[in-house]
């Protein structure tokens, strides 16, 4: 008995300190760098220039600019630097009351004034922005009417800078130092609204390749770092700490040739499942959609059944094809894999496809077709379709005006029956994380939200 | 062209001759030495490439037995012999086994031809690719057009079958025939290899491997195409061709083709080997400027030998053609002396007594000619002096008789007479005069004379007779050229010999009619002519019109054209008639321009024709 119940007393001591240990673990704990490694080497972290918003911009300009409004993990529009805001029955007039005491990273405090001359920076043809009754109200009086505009504000591209000497914002990171390309390092903005981050700066390298930033990695060098589907794999299987998002990527082909035939031909000829299956291994998801099912739920529903005898008459049409330019990026592998995929299933419908790798996509002057992989816009359906439109650089109109999630289906049903953008699948953002990070959250877009990381001690 | 010279260069050219033929018959010969060289390194790349295949070949089998035990091929043989396989997690299979195991090539295939995994093509994933492993299997490996994403290329494939859980799976692995192939081959120097890749079956075009760059490869496509069509059995083709690079032909290159067949016997690529002629063009110049060298010093010893042997064989000859040449200018005193028993010698000899028997002839034609002109000068003073002799005689005898018979009239007679006998002295002395005239022609005193103007003086003195009163005028009449050259001559002789033409024209036209004065020039000479239209003469009477003291005239001495003949000789001329009974007579006076030509003369025989 005396023997039991020590036993017990053992049992219940080592749970005690166990406890105790976790408890210690999920503490929060201020301070501390975090070492990033981006594959793509950002020239501008300023969001609202006129380069193209990246992935890696999206997620600085998440770090460093705060939007009028954000899209918390559901999905949902929440406040951000907006307080509140009314639309009225047309949808055309949307008035946006900014929070008080929101400071700018160089001291500045945000002000209406300050929005309203950021936004008529930009001069969007959407909309007029003017300030209302009172210094923190915005007023937003749209040509047509924006069902949405919330959502559609809560997107980087809408990111709130203060231009002084440099980009300023009021995210939850400023810029310390900035080498183009090359580093940024940022610290956390003590002054931020939402309260300070837990770690004390955040050391940004960009530019390595996968294969070097895997590397550091396992020499203990970074923290935390993107990663491709083949290296996620791997780090996978070596039971290394892999964080993958939701499938929220396009990987799409964005065409520039005006033979609308010849587009619809080389869309229907991919053989996606085999894509999906064999060289992404399965990761995301096999796409006939712009956006993918788990945020819309509409995505079933695009018809992707083949249909014979559409090719055969497409084929007849374009018997004498001149060969059609595929860019991609070679600076993942698999790029090269899917346009070599693609290309040997254009033959199958009469095709030359001539693959090249270009290293800016955007900038690539004989490609009739880009294999083009978008960031994950948002969690928000409608602000998720716009971005795609906006990036694929096709009509939105239909998705502005989209007040319900049938009318989200008609405008994406739509842009697709155009066949500027042939989607391929869903590719989720994969990470690797080192063990001393903590309060990791994967948000379904694959955005990062750093200042609600912090840093285990032990290294 | 002297014989002497004619020996020698018949010599010369013989010798040239025969180098000529020993060079090209040593050129011939190394030709055909280095043609069989040729054809020599042609079968030795093709048996170093064939063994190569062959060595690649053994080494791919030993890289497919060890694939075929990878365990990852274990892994997909296990997949395989699932109901539904998925082959996906096996894309790039193929890919990672052939970097380990250093293959171009790797594809794995299941039982109804899918292609499982494709290290050339990893896009193909999924696709069919049955013909290759199509009954019945090789067992060897063997060439095949491959399909690449950026193009096609010419690959030694084997197929591999393995079984895992009893169901079939192949391996099919290969390595590409490129330019790091074609460099791994140790080529015979001198040589070069291509493989041409013909694109499609039926396709007259094709690619070149080459392992250097060309300057200009259409050069060795364009044979390679033929050699193509050729195979393809629609054109007849050598299997070679020379292929010009430069203008330079020891950048020539001759060109091989050998057929490289597939599994079924289908042509897949041209095997090309070009043996380059900088050796044989080398070798070439090398004999060529030896044939040169020996050539220049063999000519310039044959050409010494050649003049000694030709003097010594043309020597007697040149003694004799200088014989002659001396019998021809008059000296018939020549004799050459007279070497050797040999036909050169019997020539000399006869040589010798020709002119023995031309110089005996010569002097008894003298003799005989002597005797003749005397008896024909006798004869001609006989005659020209007994005509005044018998009046002389009967005018003495008139004195003599008048004395006699009739003193009273003899003072009378004796006037007479004495007049009769002065007249017929003074035509004796008249006769002998001539004839002393004859006998003292003068050596001609050269100076530049114009002919046609002692044509027109001879004219003008003679014009009171063209127009005399007796009998009917004669008619002069000038067709002188107006471009005659001056000559050297004497004018006193010439104007003598017209004056002697004229008179004897007008002789000849007793009853008028017409003479014509024409000059000309004719080479190197001038030409007179004197026409009459007199009687004319005949044929004999031409040819002795101008022997002395012959004359066709009743009173003439024969000796005016005699030295007409004289003076136009001296003059290193040369006169001759031309006449037709009845119709007159011409005479043609030939004399040269050259002041030399009359010089020269002057040291020698007047000609007489």
């Amino acid at each position: 008995m005396k023997r039991t119940a020590f036993r017990l007393l053992a049992a219940a001591s080592l749970w005690l300190v166990a406890l105790g240990a976790a408890s210690a673990e999920e503490r929060p704990r201020y301070g501390g760098t975090l070492r990033v490694q981006m594959k793509e080497a950002v020239l501008s972290f300023d969001p609202t220039d006129d380069k193209e918003l990246t992935a890696a911009r999206t997620r600085l300009a998440f770090l460093i600019f705060d939007r009028l409004t954000q899209i918390d993990d559901q999905g949902r529009v929440r406040p951000q630097l907006a307080w509140s805001w009314t639309s009225d029955a047309e949808h055309k007039t949307w008035r946006f009351t900014l929070r008080s005491g929101v400071l700018f990273h160089d001291g500045t405090q945000l002000s209406g004034a300050h929005v309203v001359g950021h936004f008529a920076r930009a001069n969007d043809p959407r909309w007029q922005v003017r300030l209302g009754n009172g210094p923190q109200v915005v007023v937003f009086e749209c040509a047509n009417p924006i069902y949405d505009l919330p959502a559609i504000l809560a997107s980087p591209r809408y990111s709130v800078v203060l231009h002084a000497e440099k980009p300023e914002g009021t995210g939850p990171f400023r810029v310390e130092s900035w080498q183009p390309g090359r580093q940024l390092l940022l610290a956390a903005n003590l002054d931020y609204f939402e309260g300070r981050p837990y770690l004390d700066a955040v050391d940004i390298q960009m530019g390595n390749s996968l294969r070097d930033q895997v590397i550091d990695a396992r020499l203990d060098r970074d923290e935390l770092l993107e990663v491709d589907i083949e290296q996620a794999l791997r780090l996978q299987s070596a039971r290394q700490r892999v964080d993958t998002s939701s499938p929220s990527r396009l990987l799409a082909l964005v065409f520039r040739t005006q033979n609308p035939a010849l587009r619809e031909l080389l869309a229907r000829s991919i053989d996606r499942n085999a894509i999906h299956a064999a060289i992404l291994k399965k990761s995301g998801s096999p796409a006939v959609s712009l956006l993918p099912q788990w945020l819309t739920g509409y995505a079933v529903l695009m018809n992707d059944v083949p249909d014979p005898a559409r090719l055969q008459k497409l084929r007849s049409d374009l018997s004498k094809a001149a060969p059609l330019y595929l860019a991609f990026d070679p600076s993942d592998p698999l790029n090269k894999a899917i346009a070599d995929r693609i290309a040997v299933n254009a033959r199958d419908v009469g095709l030359t496809v001539q693959v090249f790798g270009e290293k800016n996509l955007s900038a690539s002057s004989r490609a009739d077709a880009l294999l083009f992989t978008f960031p994950a816009p948002s969690a928000n359906s409608t602000q998720a379709l716009i971005e795609l439109a906006e990036a694929a650089q096709v009509d939105q109109n239909d998705v502005l005006s989209a007040g319900s999630p049938e009318d989200l289906f008609v405008a994406e049903d739509s842009l697709l029956g155009a066949y500027r953008v042939a989607p391929i699948a869903h590719l989720p953002v994969t990470v690797w994380l080192s063990t001393r990070i903590r309060n990791w959250k994967t948000l379904p877009e694959g955005r990062w939200r750093l200042e609600q990381v912090w840093l285990d001690s032990v290294k | 062209m002297s014989f002497r010279l004619k020996v020698l260069l018949v010599v010369l050219f013989s010798v040239g001759l025969s180098i000529v033929l020993v060079a090209w018959q040593i050129s011939a010969s190394a030709r055909n030495s280095f043609d069989r060289l040729d054809a020599e390194r042609t079968a030795a790349l093709v048996a170093q490439f064939q063994k190569e295949m062959q060595r690649q070949d053994t080494e791919i089998e030993k890289q497919l037995s060890q694939i075929a035990a990878a365990e990852a091929v274990l892994k997909v043989g296990l997949e395989n012999s699932h109901g539904q396989p998925d082959f996906s997690p096996y894309a790039n299979t193929a890919q990672e086994l052939a970097a380990a195991h250093s293959l171009d090539l790797l594809q794995v295939i299941s039982a109804d031809g899918t292609i499982i995994s494709s290290a050339q093509w990893p896009a193909r994933f999924g696709y069919k690719d049955a013909a290759i492993i199509g009954n019945p299997l090789p067992s060897a490996g063997f060439l095949k057009q491959e399909e690449l994403p950026e193009g096609r290329a010419l690959a030694l494939v084997r197929v591999h079958p393995l079984q895992v859980r009893e169901k079939p799976l192949f391996l099919v692995a290969g390595q590409i025939l490129d330019e790091d192939f074609l460099r791994a081959l140790v080529l015979p120097a001198g040589t070069r290899v291509w493989i041409y890749r013909p694109q499609g079956k039926d396709s007259s075009s094709g690619d070149l491997i080459a392992a250097t760059a060309l300057p200009d490869p259409g050069k060795i496509s364009a044979f390679a195409q033929r050699m193509q069509l050729a195979y393809l059995g629609h054109q007849s083709a050598r299997q070679f061709e020379i292929v010009h690079w430069t203008n330079d032909p020891a950048d020539d290159e001759t060109i091989s083709s050998v057929p490289l067949t597939g599994r079924n016997g289908s042509l897949e690529a041209i095997l090309l080997i070009g043996a380059t002629h900088r050796a044989r063009v080398e070798m070439s110049r090398n004999i060529r400027n030896a044939a040169f060298l020996i050539g220049g010093i063999v000519m310039l010893v044959g050409l010494v030998l050649a003049a000694l042997i030709a003097r010594r064989v043309t020597r007697p000859v040149e003694d004799l053609a200088l014989a002659a040449d001396r019998v021809a200018s008059g000296d018939w005193h020549t004799a050459v002396r007279v070497e050797g028993t040999d036909e050169i010698a019997r020539l000399a000899q006869a040589f010798n007594h020709m002119t023995h028997e031309l110089l005996a002839q010569r002097e008894r034609l003298v003799q005989t000619e002597r005797v003749a002109a005397w008896r024909e000068l006798a004869r001609r003073l006989a005659h020209e002096l007994k005509n005044p002799l018998f009046p002389l005689q009967i005018t003495v005898e008139n004195l003599l008789r008048a004395r006699q018979h009739s003193p009273q009239e003899f003072e009378e007679v004796f006037r007479e007479s004495t007049t009769t006998l002065l007249a017929e002295i003074s035509n004796l002395k008249a006769i002998i005069g001539r004839f002393s005239d004859f006998s003292k022609m003068p050596t001609p005193q050269l100076a530049e004379v114009q002919v046609n103007d002692i044509v027109k003086d001879v004219g003008q003195l003679f014009a009171a007779h063209f127009t005399r009163s007796e009998g009917q005028p004669v008619e002069a009449r000038y067709q002188l050229s107006t471009d005659l050259p001056v000559i050297a001559a004497d004018s006193v002789l010439l104007r003598r010999a017209i004056e002697n033409l004229v008179l004897n024209a007008l002789d000849a036209m007793p009853h008028g009619g017409t003479l014509t004065f024409r000059s000309a020039t004719e080479g190197d000479h001038i030409l007179l002519e004197i026409t009459d239209s007199g009687a004319g003469l005949t044929a004999e009477e031409c040819e002795r019109l101008f022997t002395p003291y012959y004359t066709t005239k009743q009173f003439g001495t024969g000796l005016g054209l005699a030295i007409v003949q004289s003076v136009v000789s001296d003059h290193n001329g040369r006169i001759w008639v031309t006449s037709q009974k009845g119709k007159g007579s011409t005479f043609h006076v030939e004399l040269p321009t050259h002041a030399k030509a009359v010089a020269a003369s002057d040291t020698m025989p007047a000609r007489t024709s």
